[in-house]
């Protein structure tokens, strides 16, 4: 059991009384500590990005008995600043026939939907930006908002090659959000709120996973196609479409959109840590790095789904989505229903 | 180049037709091949393929190249079967002079044809991994490519195009440290086919994508002329090194394998099936390799007499056929050569209608094309 | 046009009557040749020499159908209609030769670019530029 007296919330503490000390104002203060707060979560989530892209190459290189990048620094650990420099220095490409704001405005609108679904994954006891009562939900309305830019970005490119990636984009992202909603319902049943903290609360005995293994599975998969990796990453399908809705972004409007998508792809292995793996849970160790293991682990599993299998088609995604996920899901709903009025009966 | 649209206006369900090109650069491996598609939808209707990017101008080339000069040339026919193009085209020539050659060459000969189907086949597979988004599959293939060219690196000094097989006979004899690294290799081969299993064939999600898509019937194929693993899947077991063996292919115990449906998948088990086959040729062919000279005697300038020939071998993607018209001097008058892939590449339209674009990636990874020979 | 003819493995054909003899040699059940392995032609001085390969699956034999064209007037029946490996067999002889091969529903540049070569390479009027079109044998033994 955590007392709420982790690390970040001291320092979070401590960061308000000086603040308050220095102004001489409460209101200040607060101002102060949220922005603090956001800082932290946007480092996060870049720091988070830039070890995952090298950890990506080096993971995909042991996985292929290759050795990959290991000629910046030691073990190659600088690569990832080197492709930054080289994506920032890069040329500005704005093709003529793209309808300009729309084009432009497409990965700042998907980064934007990433960043916003951190503020409410507990990322320690107390240790959340909003622990708002509709927590999971409020993850799952701003993560769905990832269908729109990338449908911009297709159509605004006036390219044949993004359209298609476009059109894919939302066929998929739609098809798997309700087997996605439907596997969280599950753990939002037993747990009888949708607020983050009151769902790591209620695994302090048993995580959800133990309760709940076809909802993770269900979990697993639907978050895949949501994140648009292999083996559902035929938005972006190199060897058909070039780069789908990608295709015409270059340097630093590119960086976003990858960017965007290793955010989404932490935050469903943060919300798979919370919801199935027991969240901050864990003895001896401190709340934070439990989580900070959790996620490492499904981040893992991610990768390693990516440098195994091959790409699904579009209409055997569409047909397993809805044919094969959808019925799963709602069975498992409708079970874990039976199961709580088994055992739990209302009095 | 302006494609006339199949038809005007709007299809049956209500949407027009647009034309899509997978052009000439593409991440998928095949070199400069550009199919431009016709699609309705993720349908296509039609697909027209473009070829002539890779055209080095080779048989006017011979008209001025002397017999044994032209062998390098068919080293870059099909880079990734060099020893079967030069076998093809030194039994050409030795068929238009009646040379006889020796019992110790030919046994080389079969070996590194096979070696070379087994290469290719790899390759193969790691490219068709790679379209179908498989990245690692690849890899593997690849590494154990690398025992292949690292045996033809001994024998031959090359890794890639190698110029080893000449007329009358090969470059020079192999050693015993090629024969032990062979057998070697030939001892890890099931493992590493194993390995292809788990990963690449054995996936379900690799079935499925190639399962089903793509059935023409084997009398279309006839028709268009296709040949080789292609034609074999469709049903009908042809395969030059059992119907019309060249060189001592009769002295060799092998299947053909042959598939039923003639889809995608059995394109693709075909070809894994052929290295195992290639397996066996080539252990029969170690044990049965005799001692003795590895050329011919023939004359320092070679003149054939006039006349006029054809000879086909079974190269790992098809009939490859050398047509050689002398008129008795030290070059070829006409040299022709009769190229798979070429003809398998006219058959894309037929492959092609009805499948989903993700498909059409598909169907040229199983149909093995290599643009070297294809545009010659 | 008999089975003689077809066992001694060639035969040769006029011009006019290539469409109808290769019809009835794919069609007629006793020759059944079904596959145009190959077709190719050859530039003889005056005229061109078209020559076909046939293959029969069900009779495992093989026939070689030349026919010869004039250089003047290089226009023959195109076999397409009845194999359809003509359709790009043709159109590589059509670039490389200039053969016109009426009844060819395609007969666009195939190996050629869009508009041609300009010229056509494997005729013997025309010769490579440079080193790579000397015949008088350099230093080859």
């Amino acid at each position: 059991m955590q007392e709420s007296a982790s690390f970040w919330l001291g320092l979070g503490r401590s960061l308000k009384k000086i603040a308050q000390d220095a102004t001489g104002s409460v209101w200040m203060a607060e101002m102060i500590h949220t922005l603090a707060a956001v800082v932290a979560i946007l480092s996060i989530i870049l720091l988070s990005a830039l070890v995952l892209v090298y950890l990506e190459r080096k993971v995909c290189a042991w996985m292929q008995m290759r050795l990959g990048p290991n000629r910046l620094g030691p073990f190659g650990i600088f690569q990832t600043i080197a492709d930054i420099l080289k994506l920032m220095t890069k040329e500005d490409i704005q093709p003529t026939l793209v309808s300009p704001i729309m084009w432009a405005l497409a990965p700042i609108l998907l980064f934007m939907a990433a960043m916003t679904t951190y503020a409410v994954i507990p990322f320690d006891a107390g240790v959340i930006f909003a622990d708002l009562n509709i927590g999971i939900f409020f993850f799952l309305a701003v993560g769905s908002q990832a269908s729109l830019p990338l449908l911009m970005a297709g159509w605004s490119s006036n390219n044949k090659y993004a359209m298609i990636g476009g059109m894919r984009t939302v066929a998929q992202m739609i098809s798997y959000e309700i087997p996605l909603v439907f596997s969280i319902l599950g753990v939002v049943m037993i747990t009888g709120s949708m607020k983050m903290s009151d769902i790591v609360k209620a695994q302090e005995g048993l995580w959800f996973i133990v309760t709940q293994p076809v909802a993770f599975v269900i979990y697993i998969i639907a978050a895949t196609a949501e994140t648009n990796r292999i083996p559902f990453d035929l938005v972006e399908a190199e060897s058909e479409l070039v780069a789908g809705p990608f295709t015409e972004y270059s340097g630093m409007r590119w960086a976003y959109f990858f960017l965007a998508e290793y955010a989404f792809m932490v935050g469903a292995s943060c919300v798979a840590a919370t919801l199935f793996l027991g969240g901050w849970n864990g003895p001896w160790l401190p709340g934070w790095i439990w989580f900070f293991l959790k996620v490492s682990a499904m981040i893992f599993l991610f990768m390693w789904f990516r440098w195994t299998f091959p790409r699904i088609r579009v209409d055997q995604l569409m047909s397993f989505g809805w044919k094969v996920l959808l019925p799963l899901s709602i069975a498992n709903v409708v079970l874990t229903g039976i199961g709580l009025w088994l055992f739990f009966p209302l009095n | 180049m302006t494609v006339k649209l199949t038809h005007e206006g709007v299809t049956a369900s209500g949407s027009e037709l647009y034309c899509l090109n997978m052009g000439p650069q593409h991440p998928s491996t095949h070199g400069v091949l550009r199919v431009v598609l016709e699609l309705d939808g993720e349908t296509v209707v039609r697909a027209i393929p473009v070829l002539g990017y890779l055209h080095r101008g080779i048989e006017k080339l011979a008209e001025s190249r002397t017999y044994p000069q032209f062998i390098p040339f068919t080293d870059r026919l099909d880079y990734v079967s060099s020893m079967c193009n030069n076998l093809a085209y030194c039994q050409t020539v030795e068929k238009l002079m009646t040379v006889e050659v020796p019992e110790r060459a030919e046994y080389i000969r079969v070996i590194m044809a096979e070696l070379n189907r087994i290469a290719s086949h790899m390759l193969f597979i790691g490219a068709t991994a790679l379209d179908l988004g498989g990245m690692t599959g690849m890899m593997y293939t690849f590494r154990d490519r690398e025992r292949i060219l690292d045996l033809f690196n001994l024998a031959s000094g090359s890794r890639l195009t190698y110029s080893y097989v000449r007329i009358g006979g090969v470059m020079n004899d192999i050693s015993p440290e090629f024969v032990n690294l062979l057998r070697a290799f030939l001892a890890d081969l099931p493992g590493m086919l194993q390995e292809y299993d788990d990963l690449i064939n054995g996936n379900e999600i690799f079935q499925a994508r190639l399962r089903d898509v793509s059935i023409v019937p084997a009398s279309r194929l006839v028709s268009l002329g296709v040949t080789g693993p292609v034609l074999r899947a469709a049903g009908i077991a042809y395969d030059l090194r059992r119907k019309k063996p060249y060189g001592i292919y009769d002295r060799f115990q092998f299947d053909i394998p042959a598939g039923t449906v003639g889809d995608n998948w059995e394109r693709y088990l075909m070809r894994v099936l052929e290295i195992s086959e290639s397996a066996k040729i080539i252990a029969q062919a170690l044990e049965g390799l005799p001692e003795g000279p590895v050329m011919a005697k023939i004359p320092k300038v070679i003149k054939p007499p006039v006349g006029e020939v054809y000879h086909a071998n079974e190269s790992p993607r098809g009939e490859l056929g050398f047509h050689i018209v002398s008129d008795g001097s030290t070059k070829p008058y006409r040299l022709h050569i009769r190229r798979p892939t070429f003809y398998n590449l006219g058959s894309i339209d037929a492959l092609c209608r009805g499948v989903k674009i993700a498909d059409v990636a598909a169907v040229l990874a199983v149909l093995d094309p290599c643009m070297g020979e294809a545009d010659a | 046009m008999n089975l003689e003819m077809i066992a001694a493995g060639s035969l040769e054909t006029k011009p006019e009557a290539l469409l109808n003899e290769m019809r009835q040699l794919r069609d007629n059940p006793v020759f059944g040749f079904d596959r145009l392995i190959d077709l190719t032609a050859v530039d003889r001085g005056e005229t061109f020499e078209l020559v076909y390969r046939l293959n029969s699956l069900l009779h495992d034999r093989d026939l070689l159908v030349r026919a010869k064209v004039s250089l003047e007037q290089p226009t023959i029946a195109s076999v397409s209609e009845i194999w359809e490996s003509a359709l790009f067999g043709e159109r590589e002889v059509h670039d490389m030769f200039g053969i016109v091969f009426e009844g060819h529903p395609e007969l666009e540049p195939l190996l050629a670019p869009e508009e041609g070569f300009g010229f056509f390479p494997l005729r013997k009027s025309y010769t490579l530029p440079g080193r790579s079109g000397q015949t008088d044998g350099g230093n080859g033994r």
